[in-house]
């Protein structure tokens, strides 16, 4: 008898392929899928709590449906119209029992202040001014009311124009005019909230005008159902909530690999010579192949590393960039495979000479060839088939959500800067056999400090990006990351280090219970560019005499959770002194160190340990 | 009236048998108020015509849309 298994299919999968040709734009198929990403929602990573003094409907549905089709099922819950206060402050309302990870509010400013938006003209200066204050303190009230209630992320939509100009002509030459109005508000807000880690202010303002306000504007169904914003309005918005959610839970691809003919210029170099490639001023062709260049230097300084995948003679395209003026140089480029193998191999050689992820790799190419070939070998990739019109390249690189951020730190901007550092650190350890004459070369320098306001968008990155050093692997929001670094019942604390090649940041952190009776290690990270120094042994030590120098404890416990990436922080805890008291068939192993046993371990590798508070 | 009766049970998501001229608006947990703009909004986007706000405020049952409708000029063959 022969009989056939079946491959077990993933309902989600199969779910997603289903989806995955939805058009946004049309209504009852974005309601369908919606209904049935309903059925399935409930493990959702993201869980959105809506919260509007107007009906959000139709941009709830294009965000659902937006967002699974990239990947990110979203689950939600709608409150009931106009209690965005009292969904949070009634403690038995069913906001609460969803528990959301983050909640939207959108104000309608339509709905809030009537006259301010329809006759503002009826109302003196002091009078308008005084309502738009109004307006900024509500928000500002409903913020402190979620931030202390719920431990969600918090997205506050800012205010669009009306698609009808009250003023029309005079409305730059007016005082009470629209631009004014609405300009302040919305510049306000974001300023207001820039730098909180918490909050984050959506530019639906933007996509409302982008998708076309006019059309998205349907007053018959704002007076009979309080909808506003219908239409490609509506997509647009929802699309920008899908990407900001995503961008909650996804962390951004570090680097983008290209081609070069018909990629970053027109024509074959090899073919055409370096004079014969597009890439002039004056010429359309060129000209749209220098805006996706200059897309590129403005993705690199936002911190993505840029690399060329492609098969050319190396000395053809030194050539090319050397003697035809373009935006680009090789120099931008951090990684840089030209040759005649297979491209699938040369992203993976990208990835590993940058010590990255392929999954943190976009790839782009206008070969349909090349990019199936990747897809099929390199699937983690993100490939990007460019269309054969150069025209869209620059616009494609900006909607490409791969590397949406929802902060850019510092660190961020210095990302090119930091590898070069890096190589010039690899390239000096070809030259010294020994690891200690090698680490003394190195000359490294670390400060240990307590976590604060400023450092708690980093440390929310490096919890979320760090997988080979770290023993635990857990994952905490910027809401939970800031909860920790106040409480009294944690100590979050970082290191910056410094090595004579340059400053590498902020690039580890621990998380400690501080339980009197049995403290505990609940996080212990390091970024891979800072292993093998001895920063992680630095920081056992502080843990150590926290434990049992502040808080007197008679042991310090500690457990290491078996990743598939963290092997390189394999017997960490043995290393230090700890005893191994049990472990469990799922990779979790439990330790255990007494007051009695602790020692200060030596960080022979490090030049200056400093301790801040 | 078999596309209207297509029409309605794709955007209230319900199957086009129960789509009777005396089924109406509250029967149905799919059409709620929401549900009856959505079926709205698809009615009109199908037949190129725009009701009225006293329209879709009155229009409760199918046999009601199906008449705003034909008043719309919409030429819907019965059954």
């Amino acid at each position: 008898m022969n009989e056939v298994l079946q491959p077990v299919t993933d309902p989600m999968a199969v779910l997603h392929g289903e989806l995955s040709g939805v058009n946004l734009h049309d209504v009852a198929l974005v309601d369908r899928a919606y209904r049935q990403i309903v059925a399935t929602s409930d493990s959702a990573e993201v869980r959105v709590a809506w919260l509007a003094n107007h009906t959000l409907d139709p941009v709830v549905r294009v965000a659902a449906v937006a967002a699974f089709q990239q990947g990110v099922p979203v689950a939600g819950w709608v409150a009931p119209y106009g209690q965005h206060f009292q969904a949070i402050l009634d403690e038995h309302s069913e906001l609460h029992s969803f528990r959301p990870n983050v909640l939207v509010l959108w104000l309608s400013l339509r709905q809030l202040a009537p006259l301010l938006v329809e006759a503002g003209d009826i109302l003196d200066n002091p009078a308008r001014q005084a309502q738009a204050d109004a307006v900024l303190s509500q928000i500002a009230e409903w913020l402190q009311v979620a931030r202390e209630r719920t431990e969600a992320t918090l997205i506050v939509a800012n205010f669009p124009r009306p698609a009808i100009s009250r003023l029309s002509l005079a409305d730059l030459r007016m005082e009470s005019g629209e631009a004014l109005l609405f300009d302040n508000l919305n510049r306000r807000l974001a300023a207001t909230y820039r730098d909180d880690p918490r909050v984050i202010i959506l530019d639906v303002a933007h996509a409302v005008a982008s998708g076309g306000s006019r059309s998205g504007w349907n007053a018959r169904m704002y007076r009979l159902a309080k909808i506003e914003w219908m239409d490609t309005a509506a997509v647009s918005a929802g699309v920008l909530f899908a990407r900001a959610f995503r961008a909650l839970v996804r962390p951004a691809k570090k680097c983008l690999a290209v081609d070069l003919d018909n990629t970053l210029w027109g024509g074959v170099i090899g073919e055409d010579g370096p004079g014969g490639i597009r890439i002039a001023e004056g010429d359309p062709v060129g000209e749209a192949y220098r805006a996706f260049q200059f897309a590129l230097l403005d993705l690199k300084a936002r911190g993505v590393l840029l690399a060329i995948c492609s098969k050319n003679n190396m000395e053809d395209v030194a050539e090319g960039f050397a003697t035809r003026s373009m935006p680009l140089t090789l120099e931008d480029f951090s990684a840089v495979m030209i040759n005649w193998n297979s491209k699938p191999d040369n992203l993976k050689e990208i990835a590993s000479e940058l010590n990255i992820g392929l999954d943190s790799l976009v790839f782009m190419d206008d070969s349909p060839a090349e990019c199936e070939l990747v897809r099929h070998f390199a699937p983690a990739v993100s490939t990007v088939h460019l269309p054969p019109d150069p025209a869209r390249y620059a616009d494609l690189v900006f909607d490409t959500w791969d590397f949406d951020k929802l902060t850019i730190t510092a660190e961020d901007l210095r990302k090119t800067e930091q590898y070069r550092e890096n190589a010039a650190r690899a390239a000096s350890m070809s030259q010294i056999k020994d690891l200690s004459a090698f680490l003394e070369n190195l000359g490294t320098r670390i400060r240990i400090k307590r976590a604060n306001k400023d450092s708690l968008a980093r440390l929310h990155q490096l919890f979320a990006k760090t997988n080979q050093f770290n023993v635990t692997t857990k994952r905490y929001t910027p809401a939970e990351v800031e909860a920790f670094a106040v409480s009294t019942e944690w100590r979050l604390e970082y290191v910056e280090a410094r090595d004579n090649f340059g400053d590498l940041g902020i690039i580890a952190l621990f998380l400690l219970r501080l339980d009197p009776a049995l403290p505990q290690v609940d996080s212990l990270l390091l970024s891979c560019r800072a292993m093998g120094r001895g920063i992680e042994t630095a920081m056992c030590n502080r843990i150590k005499q926290i434990a049992f120098g502040e808080l007197h404890a008679a042991e310090l416990s500690a457990y290491f959770a078996v990743t598939k990436k963290n092997k390189p922080a394999a017997g960490f805890f043995e290393s230090q002194g700890f005893d191994m008291v049990g472990s469990n068939d799922g990779g979790k192993q439990i330790f255990r160190l007494t007051r009695g046993r602790s020692c200060v371990q030596p960080c022979p590798g490090l030049v200056a340990v400093e301790v801040e508070g | 009236m078999e596309r209207l009766r297509g029409v309605i049970a794709n955007a209230l998501g319900v199957p086009i048998a129960a789509v009777r001229p005396e089924m109406s608006r509250g029967e149905d947990e799919n059409w709620d108020s929401l549900g009856h703009l959505r079926l709205v909004t698809s009615l009109e986007q199908t037949y190129g015509v725009q009701l009225t706000m006293r329209e879709i405020e009155e229009c409760s049952t199918v046999s009601a849309l199906a008449a705003a409708l034909r008043a719309h000029k919409v030429e819907l063959r019965p059954d």
